[in-house]
């Protein structure tokens, strides 16, 4: 798992420059799909044909960041945040622009983003430019490494999503359904790349595999998942109510198989589902989750034992 | 007007936060009988049609959203108290103090607690209390509620319906049961009479949440023209000018940007000239109601809007006039009845 997953993160995906990643998903999973396309805004779909409904299931495989708009006289790189970056959890870390150049990302005294940029260590505002160009993102430099049961890395939200799709891909035998394996783009600025995919593909139920915040640490969320505690079945976010037929069908399937499950109710933030839901006549929709600790920080912390649940619940979803 | 309170009555019994539309039976129930067909959709609209008279007639769809605002539990503490989150529209303002019904395996009376003053500092007393330092009590332990309930299972106010005087009604949920019964009300009055419209009629979820029962359903149904039927606030002590409506003044019709000129144009024709009580209300802007969604659906469709004041939105004690419900019913069936809008 830490192998594939150190790879995926090595691959550097700021919402709207997914292709670095988008490429090494999609030699990883050729052999395991009848047919691998993407679409015009950039989304990876891989394609299982099975007697059944049709179903999509999303990982988004962009992460958040951030984007050059101006180097200042002195050669300090001002930025915008690309998704949800705050630079009380960010301060201080290093990054690393799409080109390879690296540098720190720097906050203001209150943390505002308007006050924040990145230090390449440029001479001035020509060297900077002469170094990366206006429009660049650049993202944070992270390790990935394991300690006990807990995985640690940067942007598990949402490789550790992507991985779990990919393995659900590699060990699916008997697919029960039409399946779509869906790698979006720019789930961080909006779900957008969802909604796209999620027109052309027009499915009957879509799935979400993505990260949720856990509430088992000081000054954790304000909900009951927790890291170890299994898949967490989404109830409601932000962006989607889930239909209560998808939850009844991922809990009776956890039941019977036993596997680890336990509720997700997000006050905060939204998944891919959340466009798809809305498209034509309405999108039945679900979300496997995986709780993680620290969101949106460099370095983030998830349990494997979760992951696991997480593939297995998928796996029992697409061959029932 | 004794037909309106009756559908009131027995709509805002039910329990139907947004998302959880799909498990109602009763509504599908008094629907059925006034409709050529009613189907339930995925998503939880309930969508009745009755077909015109006449082949290659115009659709019209008029929506009045089905949902009211909820809670959704997201943890059970051990000493037993139940923590939640907002699922819909919810203000923690009108929350402290709350009687409560929690949908678990059972559904379960609760309350939502707080401190007593005596216990607050003064700084504490002069602040509204924060939605997630808020609890349910439901009175049973702890491991008793974890039977019971579960992370996820949805929280509405328990309060039915009551009659005031002068034709008033207060209850939970008015917004927007009041305008599900005036489409049934107007239903019973087109009963009769043929139709020059194909009439769907959409009981739409989840717009408390993100209005996606009304995409949904434009998107299925394919309409020439909509009219949406939801609340406005009615004038109480304290609501800005021009904010709100007196209670009793009749039907009230949104102009605004994302409105059909055409559509308004005629509410307003056939108001005057069935002299029905009605009420301008300028909006710049959204509307906020799902007027916005069904407008810009498709290729576009020509939208109408018509709202009945109400006050004390989005509490357990919303106060309305059944004669403002009367006004939006009769105006409803005279604009379906003569064909809709006009297109010069």
């Amino acid at each position: 798992m830490i192998n594939q997953l150190k790879e995926l993160v090595s691959k550097k995906s700021v919402s709207g420059n997914e292709r670095v990643v988008a490429s090494y998903i999609k030699e990883q999973i050729l052999p395991y799909a009848d047919k691998v396309y993407e679409d015009a805004l950039g989304n990876l779909i891989a394609v299982r044909r099975g007697e059944g409904p049709k179903v999509m299931v999303m990982a988004h495989m962009d992460e958040i960041g951030l984007v050059a708009t101006f180097a200042d006289d002195k050669g300090f790189i001002r930025v915008s945040a690309v998704g949800g970056v705050h630079p009380q959890k960010t301060a201080g870390r290093p990054v690393i622009f799409e080109n390879g150049v690296m540098g720190v990302f720097v906050a203001g005294k209150e943390q505002k983003m308007s006050d924040c940029y990145i230090d390449i260590g440029a001479k001035d505002q020509r060297d900077a430019l002469s170094r990366i160009e206006i429009g660049m993102t650049a993202s944070f430099v992270t390790e990935t490494f394991e300690t006990g049961e807990k995985i640690v890395s940067g942007a598990l939200d949402n490789r550790i999503g992507c991985f779990c799709l990919i393995e659900a891909l590699k060990r699916l035998k008997n697919c029960s359904c039409e399946f779509y394996a869906v790698f979006t783009v720019q789930e961080e600025v909006g779900l957008r790349g969802a909604k796209v995919s999620g027109f052309e593909i027009a499915p009957e139920v879509a799935l979400a595999v993505d990260v949720t915040l856990s509430g088992d640490h000081p000054e954790g969320a304000d909900t009951s998942a927790s890291l170890g505690k299994g898949c967490a079945i989404k109830m409601r976010d932000r962006s989607a109510i889930c239909s209560r037929e998808v939850v009844e069908d991922l809990e009776n399937l956890a039941a019977r198989k036993g596997i680890p499950i336990q509720r997700d109710v997000l006050s905060s933030g939204g998944t891919d589902i959340g466009s798809v839901q809305l498209l034509g006549k309405g999108v039945q929709v679900g979300g496997l989750s995986i709780p993680i600790r620290y969101c949106h920080s460099a370095i983030e912390m998830a349990d494997r034992k979760d992951v696991e649940a997480t593939i297995a619940l998928l796996l029992a979803y697409l061959e029932k | 007007m004794k037909n309106l309170q009756n559908y009131l009555f027995k709509l805002c019994g039910e329990c139907l936060p947004s998302g959880f539309e799909r498990e109602e039976k009763s509504v599908e129930a008094l629907l059925a009988p006034l409709v050529d067909e009613v189907h339930k959709d995925s998503c939880g609209n309930i969508i009745g049609c009755r077909k015109s008279a006449f082949g290659n007639a115009k659709k019209i769809m008029l929506d009045a959203h089905l949902d009211e605002i909820g809670l959704m539990v997201t943890k059970i503490d051990d000493a037993g108290f139940i923590h939640f989150t907002n699922l819909a529209g919810f203000s923690p303002i009108a929350l402290p103090a709350s009687s409560v019904m929690v949908k678990g395996k059972r559904n379960l009376s609760g309350v939502v607690a707080t401190l007593p003053p005596h216990l607050l500092s003064a700084e504490e007393r002069k602040k509204p209390i924060e939605m997630k330092k808020m609890v349910i009590d439901v009175g049973y332990p702890a491991e008793t509620v974890r039977e019971l309930i579960k992370v996820g299972d949805p929280i509405i106010l328990r309060q039915g319906c009551a009659e005031l005087l002068n034709d008033r009604i207060t209850g939970k949920a008015l917004d927007n049961r009041a305008g599900v019964a005036v489409i049934l009300d107007m239903l019973t009055t087109l009963q009769k009479m043929p139709l020059a419209m194909d009439l769907y009629v959409v009981f739409s979820a989840g717009e408390e949440f993100s209005g996606f029962g009304a995409l949904n359903a434009a998107m299925e149904i394919a309409p020439d023209e909509a009219v949406v039927i939801d609340v406005t606030h009615g004038e109480s002590g304290g609501t800005p000018r021009g904010k709100a409506f007196p209670l009793g003044c009749g039907a009230v019709i949104g102009v605004a940007p994302i409105l059909s000129g055409a559509v308004t144009d005629r509410l307003k024709e056939m108001a005057k000239q069935y002299v029905i009580p009605y009420e301008m209300e300028p909006i710049n802007g959204r509307t906020g109601t799902n007027s916005d969604q069904i407008a810009t659906s498709r290729c576009g469709v020509p939208t109408g809007l018509v709202s009945i004041p109400l006050r004390y939105m989005h509490s357990g004690c919303e106060v309305a006039d059944l004669k403002d419900l009367k006004a939006v019913s009769d105006l409803l069936s005279r604009y379906v009845n003569r064909g809709g809008a006009r297109y010069e």
